[in-house]
């Protein structure tokens, strides 16, 4: 999840090169750099946040170099020594079927790309601008609609589209007559479609922020030079937009590189294997022992392909952000007037809910109602009962919830915890080199999770074993969800620390209190607003999060999107949908304070 | 009091470093109203956030009441929230999730020196009306008007009873209006409370109207320091001279020794002035600074008196007076002259000028 302010000041605070290169100059020579003016002694809070955020960066730099480390080591990672080489990468490269995955998931992401902007690029400029009626509503679903899980809506469309029980394709088979399936979703370009679906919020919200920052009177002026409409988008909206898009698309091809959700339910019981689950595939093998090598290697090919696209997106950002003639106040868009147009904006909008939203969720009830899945029919509908939920393994079930409700208020709360401290320590403290632990804090944000799951894992099993044998702990899923969690957060924080006056700060602190207080009593309630919004925010996703909870989990630290997928692996369908439906019922009343909340702050998500 | 010793400081950015607060000395005695004036980005801020200990100096001492708060070379450092100062900024800084009680109670509740219950509520009460805010204590703080906000930030900082007071151009938000009578207000709060101050401004009429002393700065020095009489009447440079007021600035270069009251001639473009030097500058080249308001239309009669002759250019009345340009050969002179005594645009005119009033002064600040 992104989104406009976000990425905005992930470029604001990245460091520009050399920021803490300071350089002695002849006519006065700087006094050395006294600790006790960084932090004073008298300041226990300043050295509590700086070892958090220094220790909290060691751990996640750590990661990646221990991946790479591991993906040059022959042999077992636990044998106390080795050479080091390239045979995982070759064997990476050589067998058929990992090669074949890393080409499908390139596959995947670009088709994932374009469903996203077909979707995302209309919304958005009918959103911002013409002059379509309920925009707020259309903020609304499109936000919400990030909430849904992935996996809720791949279920659906594998129940609609599977080549065998599809509903579609049987219909067509049996009703109208057709000698085989008409369509198939259990391949990469249905993959993508459904991924795609379920990212173009993401293009929308982007873009849309990208949209509000033109000003209009760049297209007037080329309307008053005589340019038609289509020129006008096409030669100027589009042209100055075009870096803004660019990085939306990039952001999303890397989404695409690790989704886990679509390949793991459509894919992976068809052997379609994209990046995430052939890494699932190494990591528990059902026949063979562990490749901790080969997935090393695996993720670090990965980490270099999403981290030269992380690259890019910020040499793009920083040029939409030269480009964009902002005037911020007082300006009004141009807004086309739809007139009778307008129900076409509405069909097309409709549309994408149906088919993004409404119909796989409506299919899985259905499924979720059903002994076996079958077509509507008079026996069908007879045979619907409550079976599938009284039969849901409901030890495991209320494991996984009280797990995930564990972990929903916990990651939210250590993270927002955690991001105060490296905004703190970056905008606001005077340590030498407070630039480079914004950097870090944007590393997994860079950097695919479900990588820093793999990581989390091998330091776990290999180098934490006897120290902290966290592995199978709720500790373990803590840690990395906070992780995975802590680049969202800083950005939030970050912009948010930004607006507050600084000033607002120094009187306190020449009030004669510490750094502790004035964290206390001046800005933790000016950042709340946005704390509580974060903080519901960051619960949401956790309470979804399929992907790092996955590589992660044992039988003792389940969540309940994991019980989902291992009774969805097991083939009991009907079980798998009757938990999702439990657990987006679960999600309305959180989802219903988010929405609270973004109307009593008034915090936009874009 | 607060004396400061050698401060420097360079502030260091990516691509530069700029040296801020270049050897700066000064003392502010006990109870004195202590102004630092100069333009937008002469360092006054930067050596006012020393002072508060905000900021880090590169090299110097900083001592209040003779305690050393910042050493280079004792290495010596008080954090700034242990030096009990108060402090009001530019902004304010009035914490906008608290009442104004709360506010002016922070420093008591929370700070260094904390005080109990019952005396919080007194000192508090006693602050507020002290800015005239007593009967507001329980609004809002947003919800205060910008005079009322500067009252409030004043109130926060006087409650610690601290031993210095630091005000970085606490008038500048305010409307013109507000600001005069705030500039009154401020200066009889300050004195009623006895306390030292340090100011920071860059309006001259400010620091004029409030301060014991004024020290006025340019690119990180201190370029003059005395009490606005002085100032105003004795500027040490051309710089000063035209920073504080407006001057004409006519080069010119002084061909004769100082007669015995300290008069000199001075060789202009245009010919030759009797100017006073007050700073000893009576050699070589130098700049001749002479104010609008001294220029006459009617000769006093004093035997040093200079006359200029030129053309009247432009006039432009603006209430009380009328600001003429008058050119005299090519140097045109600003010239405030009385209303009812203007001549007509284009009209030849002569000026009168005593040469006391033309001050011969080193070119270079
Ligand atoms: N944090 C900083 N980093 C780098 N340079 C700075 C910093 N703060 C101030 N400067 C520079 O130091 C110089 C002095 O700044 P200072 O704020 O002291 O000026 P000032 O005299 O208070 O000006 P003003 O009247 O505009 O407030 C300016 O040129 C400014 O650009
Ligand atoms: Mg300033």
């Amino acid at each position: 999840m992104t989104d406009g302010p976000v990425n905005r000041d992930g470029l604001v605070l990245r460091p520009q090169g050399g920021g803490a290169a300071i350089q002695p100059t002849a006519w006065a020579k700087p006094g050395r750099i006294s600790w006790r003016f960084i932090m004073p002694k008298e300041d226990p809070w300043a050295i509590v946040m700086v070892c958090v955020v220094g220790l909290f960066s060691l751990f996640i730099l750590s990661i990646p170099v221990i991946i790479i480390i591991l993906s040059f080591r022959e042999g077992r990672p636990i044998d106390p020594v080795s050479a080091y080489s390239f045979m995982h990468y070759a064997s990476v490269f050589t067998d058929p079927v990992a090669y074949r995955a890393l080409i499908n998931t390139i596959t995947f992401s670009l088709v994932t790309l374009l469903v996203a902007f077909v979707f995302g690029l209309p919304a958005a400029w009918l959103v911002e601008r013409t002059d379509l009626p309920a925009k707020p509503l259309l903020y609304t679903l499109m936000t919400l609609g990030i909430l849904l899980p992935g996996f809720a809506t791949a279920m659906g469309w594998l129940f609609m589209l599977h080549p065998r029980i599809g509903l579609v394709n049987v219909f067509f088979m049996r009703v109208v007559g057709f000698a085989e399936a008409p369509f198939n979703i259990a391949t990469i370009v249905g993959m993508g479609w459904v991924q795609g679906l379920s990212l173009a919020p993401i293009a929308f919200i982007m873009t849309a922020a990208v949209l509000r920052a033109i000003d209009p009177a760049l297209e007037e002026s080329a309307q008053m030079s005589g340019a038609n409409f289509f020129n006008i988008i096409r030669k100027v909206t589009l042209r100055l937009a075009w870096p803004g898009i660019l990085a939306a698309g990039i952001y999303i091809l890397t989404i695409g590189f690790a989704a886990f959700d679509v390949p793991g339910i459509i894919g992976m019981s068809n052997r379609i294997f994209t990046f995430s689950t052939y890494l699932l595939t190494q990591l528990a093998p059902h026949d063979d022992l562990p490749h901790y090598g080969k997935a090393a290697a695996l993720s670090t090919v990965v980490m270099a392909a999403s981290g030269l696209l992380a690259l890019w997106y910020g040499r793009l950002q920083s040029q939409a952000y030269r480009y964009q003639v902002v005037t911020g106040k007082g300006y009004r868009p141009r807004i086309l007037g739809l007139g009778r147009y307008v129900w076409l904006a509405w069909l097309f909008l409709g549309v994408y809910f149906l088919l993004s939203k409404f119909l796989p969720l409506l299919i899985v009830v259905w499924a979720s109602a059903l002994p076996y899945f079958q077509l509507p029919s008079e026996n069908a509908f007879k045979s619907m009962s409550w079976s599938n939920f009284e039969n849901i393994p409901w030890d495991m079930t209320l494991l996984g919830l009280r797990n995930t409700a564990i972990l929903m208020v916990l990651v939210p709360t250590i993270t927002l915890a955690c991001a105060v401290a490296f905004s703190w320590v970056v905008l606001r403290s005077k340590v030498p080199g407070r630039l480079a632990f914004d950097f870090v804090a944007f590393l997994p944000h860079a950097i695919p999770n479900i990588v820093f799951g793999v990581g989390i894992l091998l330091v776990a099993l290999f180098l934490l074993r006897n120290v902290i044998p966290f592995y199978g702990t709720l500790w373990i899923l803590l840690f990395v969800f906070v992780i995975g969690r802590i680049s969202y957060a800083t950005r939030m924080t970050n912009s948010t620390l930004i607006q507050v006056h600084k000033e607002l700060e120094e009187a306190a602190t020449m009030s004669g209190v510490g750094t502790g207080t004035i964290i206390r009593r001046v800005l933790l309630p000016i950042l709340a607003p946005t704390m509580i919004y974060a903080w519901i925010w960051m619960a949401l996703l956790t309470f979804r999060e399929l992907t790092l909870a996955v590589i992660l989990t044992t039988k003792d630290n389940l969540t309940l999107p994991v019980v989902v997928w291992s009774m969805w692996s097991s083939g009991d369908y009907g079980a798998a949908s009757a938990i999702t439906l439990l657990l987006i019922c679960l999600m309305v009343p959180l989802t219903a304070f988010y929405w609270w909340a973004v109307r009593k702050t008034g915090i936009q998500t874009t | 009091m607060i004396e400061v010793e050698h401060l420097s400081l360079t502030y260091h950015s990516a691509k530069q470093t700029h040296l801020a607060v270049d050897d700066v000395s000064f003392t502010v005695k006990q109870g004195q109203f202590y102004t630092l004036l100069g333009p937008s980005g002469c360092g006054k801020t930067t050596t006012l956030r020393c002072v508060a200990g905000l900021e880090r100096p590169d090299l110097g001492e900083i001592r209040i009441d003779g305690a050393p708060v910042s050493s280079s070379n004792k290495d010596v450092w008080i954090p700034p929230n242990r030096r009990s100062i108060g402090m009001v900024f530019q902004s304010y800084a009035i914490w906008p999730h608290m009442t104004v009680f709360e506010n002016v109670a922070f420093p008591l509740r929370y700070g260094v020196k904390k005080v109990s219950g019952r005396d919080v509520r007194d000192r508090v009460q006693k602050a507020l009306d002290l800015v005239q805010l007593g009967h507001l204590a329980d609004r809002a703080a947003p919800h205060l008007s910008g005079g009322q906000q500067q009252r409030l930030a004043l109130a926060r900082a006087f409650v610690m009873e601290p031993k210095v007071l630091l005000l970085d151009e606490p008038l500048s938000n305010l409307d013109a209006k507000l600001r005069e009578e705030m500039r009154i207000e401020l200066r009889h709060l300050v004195k009623s409370m006895g306390v030292t101050t340090i100011f920071v401004t860059h309006e001259q009429i400010e620091a004029l109207t409030l301060s014991d002393v004024i020290a006025v700065m340019k690119n990180g020095k201190i370029v003059q320091e005395g009490n606005p009489l002085d100032i105003y009447q004795r500027p040490a440079n051309a710089f000063v001279a035209d920073f504080i007021g407006k001057s004409n600035l006519v080069p010119g270069t002084v061909t004769t020794n100082p007669s015995a009251n300290g008069i000199v001639r001075v060789d202009c473009a245009w010919g030759s002035l009797a100017c006073s030097a007050p700073s000893g500058s009576t050699s070589g080249a130098i700049m001749v600074a002479i104010r609008p308001e001294h220029l006459e239309l009617t000769p006093s009669g004093s035997a040093d008196e200079n006359v200029l002759v030129g053309t009247l250019e432009a006039a432009a009345f603006v209430g009380n007076m009328t600001d003429c340009i008058v050119k005299v050969g090519q140097t045109s002179f600003k010239v405030q002259l009385h209303p009812d005594r203007t001549p007509v645009v284009g009209s030849q005119v002569s000026l009168y000028i005593a040469a006391r009033h033309c001050l011969a002064m080193r070119a270079d600040a």
